[in-house]
């Protein structure tokens, strides 16, 4: 399953029709259709005894060992999937317990209207799609928009490992079921954990092998730990003939990781390719891209991801990469926040809970600082939203039910950066092109993994992937172990002088800019695109891709 | 004296009266913390670069501020001082000589010519006016304040809040190296700034050996996971001993490999910007590498706050990461004010360019591969 629509209702006569019905759900009072992408998808379906049905899409992995009740279900769902179940008190759409596959729903009176992208609400059942524009100040602090609102009115986002039941117009709840901050740690010794990790990701790759019915892989290479901890599992399970890989770089004049590429290249004796990539090759497809892409995603790293992903064979159908090591191992944003903790006494409001909230914003590195410029809103709109925003993450950097700090940072990163930003990312550069991704180092079972072990176990002393690197030690060139960490660094700064500039005029302010004035300061944006400042190519970039996402969302015609 | 709440402008006669000692605007009754006719300069100014400093939420100290206010004129008798100069020496020559009885029109023009040089030959022998602006500027933040400003006073209570905090437990803590400083009033500014967190490292200050950073220090410099050990400090003769004081203290566990990271007789030497305070005076005078033995003979000091504030923590930062001194030309090179929007020699030595390593990000700031890092 790569997409999908559909709308839920408990009346048959108000079901309204569409085009292409690939499947119907009805049972106990309720109606539904859905169209699936691609329509011969059909699925797996479990009955129960109580009579309820889940019918799920995508990639499941428990299905050697089906679930034997709803209840079950919930206990051991992994995959990345979307479920719809029917039961005699309420209609459900479970998200997968990561969030790989993205799950929107918009409720108008009795109709229930759920759909994998935000735009086949309006081009397959007609909906009208505005903007809330306020929350673009939510997009300017952190390149996304976090939680369960979107930048569409009336348009939610159900959050990972969480369940929506319906019963009808207005009498609807979410509630997590999978409940990571619930389960007690366990202690084993280092060297027990760390081989419970390889053996969680080897199994994981089995499961992705299993659940995809794919022989062959591609692996996504970045040089870094992840990547190459996923090319390691994928190896071997597929086997080394059946692994290809690929990577970017941005041309050989500028640094790269193609050092640590060839190691692991070298190291494992894989099939390898290199994809160079420039604004000359990817900003004729920006279009294309953005029109995936349902609510903002202010990452240039969706562009690399998207330029691979049309780059391989339309016949390697399976990608696999290293998402999820950041946020379930630990990433070099911690220590910012660590020290802002240890630290937090030498500021007048380091005590409460606003200081952690702009401190976590302030990691991020992205338009947080001059959000208060760029946005067109003034005070006292532009508090209030920054109020909310800071409440929603507070949400999960004060949960009580983590004992330590980094516990509650790693899984407020997993259910804000990874629901919302990492993994839809992943999802929408894949679905044009009809391909499955996945990783093996995010999963149910490694988040569970992250939640049992103590920190001192798994990240000690703030130790980057401390865990991660114990578990493949021996496995993977021990340099990649031993490196400083680096993630994928896009020379847009670089590139401003070149065509980015040129490009971010044009879709900011000649074609688009009555849009743009509705979200963002016009004159604002003219000096940032003027005047180097801190950070100038990233805004310059959020902003460009923000008003792609909105035109293909609001203004389809234009 | 214009009035920095109000804007009217008082007259100094006015502005004083019998009853008080102070000088009040006729409009507001603010309270002027400076007589501009003693001290030459008035409230508005201090407060106008107060403000500009503290721009971005950007904190300062009483040295920062002094040095900022330092006005162009005031640092020396430059080309836009001469020109001046050579206008009214000009004028002035030919009035009179026209006066004189001069008749001659090309005479009375190079009489005037010549007037205007020797003005010029006057300005360029003479020192630049004398001010008490430290003197001044201490004043002015102990009647007034800011709320951006760090003193003395504040940095300490501010250091002390630190260390008194309760529950501290370093396991979510683990710094990568350790700066020491020469003073607390800039242990506040670093950490107020937020260097510590961009730079994972640990601020001490070398006059304050006790407290649970210092304590965790010592722990750290006596296990395996040593810190790599910085320092840094103002410009002068007494300032520059403060490597050595480190290495003679006890205290000072784990610092035998400890690196200079300036300011340096040598850095000074070859950068041409900055000012000097000489405490005793009040002076503040703008530097010239030439006269640099006097300063440190003088017993001046080069305070390293007047670096910009928003240009400090990157600074810091690639002297960390390269080896280098501050103010040196391995540093601008690395924090990426290369040659084409420098001094006009077009050498790496100054933040003049403006343009391009306002970032605080090392990625966007050096070897001019303009990486913005995502993580």
């Amino acid at each position: 399953m790569f997409g999908f629509v559909g709308v839920v209702s408990r009346t048959e006569q108000d079901l309204p029709a569409f085009s292409g019905n690939s499947f119907k759900f009805e049972k106990y009072k309720f109606h539904s259709n859905f169209k699936v992408f691609p329509e011969k998808e059909d699925g797996q379906t479990f009955s129960f005894s109580d009579g309820s049905i889940v019918k799920i899409l995508g990639l499941f992995f428990s299905a050697s060992n089906p679930p034997k009740s709803l209840n079950n279900f919930e206990e051991i769902a992994d995959g990345a999937f979307t479920a719809f179940a029917v039961t005699p008190n309420g209609f459900r759409i479970y998200a997968d317990p990561c969030g790989w596959r993205s799950i929107y729903f918009r409720e108008e009176g009795n109709l229930l209207y759920i759909t994998s992208n935000i735009r086949y609400l309006r081009e397959y059942l007609g909906l009208n799609l505005e903007p809330v524009p306020e929350r673009s100040i939510d997009f300017l602090c952190t390149s996304f928009i976090p939680g369960l609102e979107t930048l569409t009115k009336n348009v939610f986002e159900l959050p990972m490992g969480n369940v929506l039941e319906w019963k009808g117009q207005n009498k609807s709840t979410i509630r997590d079921y999978c409940r990571y901050d619930t389960l007690p740690k366990v202690e084993k010794t280092l060297p027990e954990t760390a081989r419970d990790l390889h053996a969680i990701c080897l199994k994981n790759t089995e499961n992705i092998k299993e659940a995809s019915g794919k022989k062959e892989c591609t692996v996504f290479l970045s040089g870094g730990l992840d990547s190459t901890c996923a090319l390691s599992s994928a190896i071997d399970i597929f086997g080394l003939k059946n692994v290809k890989t690929i990577s970017v770089h941005f041309g050989s004049d500028l640094p790269n990781e193609n050092k640590y590429i060839d190691e692991a290249v070298k190291y494992f004796g894989c099939n390898h390719r290199y994809l160079e990539i420039s604004p000359d090759s990817f900003l004729s497809e920006m279009d294309n891209l953005y029109r995936w892409i349902d609510d903002p995603i202010g990452d240039p790293v969706v562009m690399p991801n998207y330029m691979m992903n049309r780059a391989i064979d339309p016949k390697e159908q399976l990608v696999i990469t290293g998402e999820g090591g950041d946020p379930c191992f630990g990433g070099p944003k911690n220590v910012f926040m660590s020290n802002s903790m240890q630290y937090s006494e030498i500021y007048c409001n380091g005590s409460n809970d606003a200081f952690l909230a702009t401190s976590y914003l302030e990691s991020f590195k992205r338009a947080y600082d001059d959000a208060a410029h760029l946005s067109r809103f003034s005070e006292p709109t532009f508090g209030r939203r920054l109020d909310k925003l800071q409440s929603n993450l507070n949400t999960h950097l004060t949960n009580p039910r983590w004992e330590s700090f980094l516990d509650r940072l790693l899984f407020a990163n997993k259910h804000l950066k990874s629901n919302s930003l990492i993994l839809p990312k992943v999802q929408k550069t894949t679905q044009p092109f009809f391909r499955y991704s996945f990783s093996p180092l995010f999963s149910r079972t490694v988040i569970e993994f992250c939640a049992r072990t103590p920190i001192q176990i798994k990240y000690p002393r703030l130790q980057e992937k401390f865990i991660l690197k114990k578990a493949f030690l021996g496995k993977i060139p021990q340099s990649i172990i031993d490196r400083d960490k680096s993630g994928m660094r896009v020379p847009l700064r670089f590139w401003q002088g070149h065509k980015i500039k040129t490009f971010n005029r044009d879709v900011l302010l000649r074609k688009n800019k009555t849009l743009t004035s509705r979200f963002f300061n016009i004159k604002e944006i003219k000096a940032l695109l003027k005047h180097p400042r801190p950070r100038q190519g990233l805004k310059s970039w959020m902003l460009s891709t923000f008003i792609l996402t909105a035109k293909n969302l609001y203004e389809p015609k234009s | 004296m214009i009035c920095p709440k109000c804007s009217h402008v008082t007259k100094h006669k006015d502005a004083s009266t019998y009853r008080t000692a102070s000088l009040r605007c006729a409009h507001c009754s603010y309270v002027f913390a400076l007589d501009p006719k003693t001290m030459g300069f008035g409230d508005l100014r201090v407060l106008k670069v107060a403000d500009k400093l503290s721009k971005g939420g950007r904190y300062f100290t009483e040295q920062q501020l002094a040095c900022s206010c330092l006005l162009k004129r005031e640092r020396s008798t430059g080309l836009g001082c001469l020109i001046p100069l050579f206008g009214a020496g000009f004028f002035a020559g030919i009035i009179a000589f026209s006066e004189a009885g001069l008749q001659s029109v090309l005479g009375i023009l190079i009489a005037g010519l010549v007037v205007g040089l020797l003005f010029m030959l006057l300005g360029l022998c003479s020192d630049p006016p004398k001010n008490k602006i430290w003197l001044g500027v201490q004043k002015y933040c102990q009647e007034k304040s800011h709320p951006f400003l760090i003193t003395p006073k504040s940095a300490k209570e501010l250091i002390n809040r630190l260390l008194k905090k309760d529950n501290l437990s370093f396991e979510d803590f683990h710094p990568d190296k350790v700066i020491i400083v020469d003073d607390v009033e800039f242990v506040a500014l670093l950490l107020l700034n937020n260097f510590h967190r961009d730079s994972n490292c640990l601020v001490l200050d070398m006059n304050n050996v006790s407290g649970p950073f210092y304590d965790y220090f010592v722990e750290r410099q006596t296990s395996d996971e040593k810190l790599a050990v910085f320092a840094v400090h103002d410009g002068g003769k007494t300032e520059e001993t403060m490597v050595a004081q480190i290495r003679n203290n006890p205290k000072w566990i784990g610092c035998e490999e400890i690196t200079d990271l300036g300011l340096t007789r040598e850095a000074l030497s070859n950068y041409k910007r900055g000012t000097w305070i000489h405490e005793t005076t009040g002076m503040i005078t703008d530097h010239k590498p030439k006269k640099i033995d006097e300063k440190y003979y003088s017993n001046c000091v080069y305070p390293i706050d007047c670096i910009p504030a928003d240009k400090l923590n990157i600074s810091l930062n690639a002297c960390m990461a390269g080896g280098c001194v501050m103010l040196s030309p391995q540093m601008f090179a690395a924090i990426g004010t290369g040659s084409s929007h420098n001094s006009s020699s077009g050498d790496n030595s100054s933040y003049d360019s403006g343009h391009g390593s306002g970032d605080n990000s090392s990625y966007d700031s050096g070897g001019g591969a303009g990486f913005d890092d995502f993580g």
